[in-house]
């Protein structure tokens, strides 16, 4: 990566996390963790979905896919667009016509792997680009990955909105062999977070501390 | 010359087999019903030419029939009208929401996904309409969460009588770019069918749960 292209993603890591927080897309809680349905605590809540409510924001969201694509993967290496349903349909949707590149969708089946469902008409042999719209553990990435491998595409490299950099989800990366790139991580948000005064600089920590043991967290922290 | 919308839209779907006719061995729905035909619009969006066609002819539609000043957001149903949805909503520059499937018991509380303002005019998106049943659950979801729904816009519709008392009885007003008589019109004039097949069609969309039976395909 050139230095030039290195600045270029800062500005968009930091853009995209500002888009994030403006929309509300983003919401911080460390005193007063959310509580996920599977039970889990969580002081940080993402709802990338809500981007495709606010236009303006999701142009600017689109165009930062197609900057990172053309730059990272080149237009040319792909063939196909993959979104993961329901939250990255809308997304590789308007990242597919923007490219005026064919669409699928996988419906992940988290249980039974084998059992996800390509959904279009995807030819094999064919590149294609997995889009998500974040990426926690990356279950649903890989879901959609190996749907598209079972078929018969050629899937190598991912994009994402968001990611929380878990160390589970880079293992997957490594197992299944994507190279996944993202609009902005954690970092950046937490970065433009204490900048823009929804956090404090000492809050930071508790937010990282749940990055790096999002299970063990909430006992840790004294809120179970 | 003024392009036929329904003409054309049939054409583009049975060229991308979106849509298939079994008059001999008919489909059998999930839901028991045995059927002559069988569509599936979700791979459109896997021809970039075809897709732009189509989501045009929608936007032509929406127009002329609906009104841009109705249309304040795009409610697509989840999964198979969210590509429509994102893509309509990215022509016209509008938002957008989706709704999850009722059926599939997610709670009440996520159905919609996305924002919805108080009183903001929606337009339901539908993919296809048989029984009307999911874009009638998408627009109940909006309503629940109060917005104002009036319109539904489809890409086809098998013109079922239940789907025309549903939508009545909900005061939705549908508009479809194209119905099964301009389908099997157009597999006609194609050779698909043989004209004497086109009676054994349009009874079954006159009567889709009695048809089986009637032709002997159901014991």
């Amino acid at each position: 990566m050139t230095k030039k292209s290195t600045k270029t993603n800062t500005i968009i890591s930091e853009e995209t996390a500002n888009l994030l927080f403006s929309i509300k897309a983003i919401t911080l809680s460390p005193q007063k963790p959310y509580r996920f349905t599977s039970g889990m605590l969580s002081p940080i809540y993402l709802d990338n979905r809500l981007i495709i409510s606010h236009p303006k924001v999701r142009n600017k969201i689109v165009n930062f896919y197609l900057n990172l694509i053309n730059k990272e993967i080149g237009y040319k290496n792909i063939d196909y667009v993959s979104g993961t349903a329901t939250a990255a349909i809308a997304n590789a949707m308007f990242v597919a016509q923007k490219l005026k590149k064919p669409m699928v969708y996988v419906e992940v089946n988290k249980g039974e792997i084998h059992k996800s469902k390509v959904v279009g008409k995807l030819k094999k042999n064919k590149h294609v680009l997995v889009i998500e719209d974040h990426i926690t553990t990356a279950g649903s990435l890989v879901g959609n990955v190996l749907a598209i491998r079972n078929f018969g595409g050629i899937v190598n490299r991912c994009i994402v909105t968001t990611t929380y950099r878990m160390k589970q989800a880079e293992k997957f990366f490594k197992k299944y062999q994507v190279k996944v790139y993202h609009l902005t991580d954690i970092h950046s948000i937490l970065d433009i977070a204490i900048k823009n005064g929804y956090l404090k600089k000492k809050e930071r920590k508790l937010i990282e501390e749940w990055v790096s043991d999002p299970v063990g967290w909430g006992k840790k922290m004294g809120f179970e | 010359m003024k392009t036929n919308i329904a003409q054309e839209t049939a054409k583009l779907l049975f060229d991308i087999k979106a849509i298939s006719l079994q008059l001999e061995k008919p489909f059998q729905y999930t839901s028991g019903i045995f059927s002559p035909i069988y569509v599936d619009n979700r791979v459109i969006f896997s021809y970039p030419t075809v897709r732009v066609k189509i989501v045009t002819f929608l936007i032509t539609k929406i127009i002329n029939r609906v009104g841009l000043g109705n249309v304040e957001l795009i409610s697509g149903t989840a999964t198979a009208a969210i590509p429509y949805a994102a893509f309509i909503s990215q022509m016209l520059e509008v938002p957008m929401v989706y709704v999850r499937d009722t059926k599939k018991g997610h709670g009440k509380k996520n159905q919609v996904e996305g924002v919805v303002a108080n009183s903001q005019k929606v337009l339901v998106v539908e993919d296809h309409i048989t029984t009307g049943g999911s874009a009638i659950g998408n627009a109940k979801a909006i309503k629940n969460v109060g917005g104002k729904v009036k319109y539904v816009i489809a890409a086809t519709t098998y013109n079922l009588p239940i789907s025309v008392q549903n939508f009545k009885k909900n005061k939705l007003k549908v508009f479809t770019l194209t119905n099964i008589n301009e389908i099997i019109e157009i597999a006609v004039k194609r050779k698909l069918i043989k004209i004497k097949d086109r009676a054994m069609i349009l009874e079954w969309s006159k009567d889709p749960s009695g048809w089986g039976k009637k032709f002997g395909f159901e014991k």
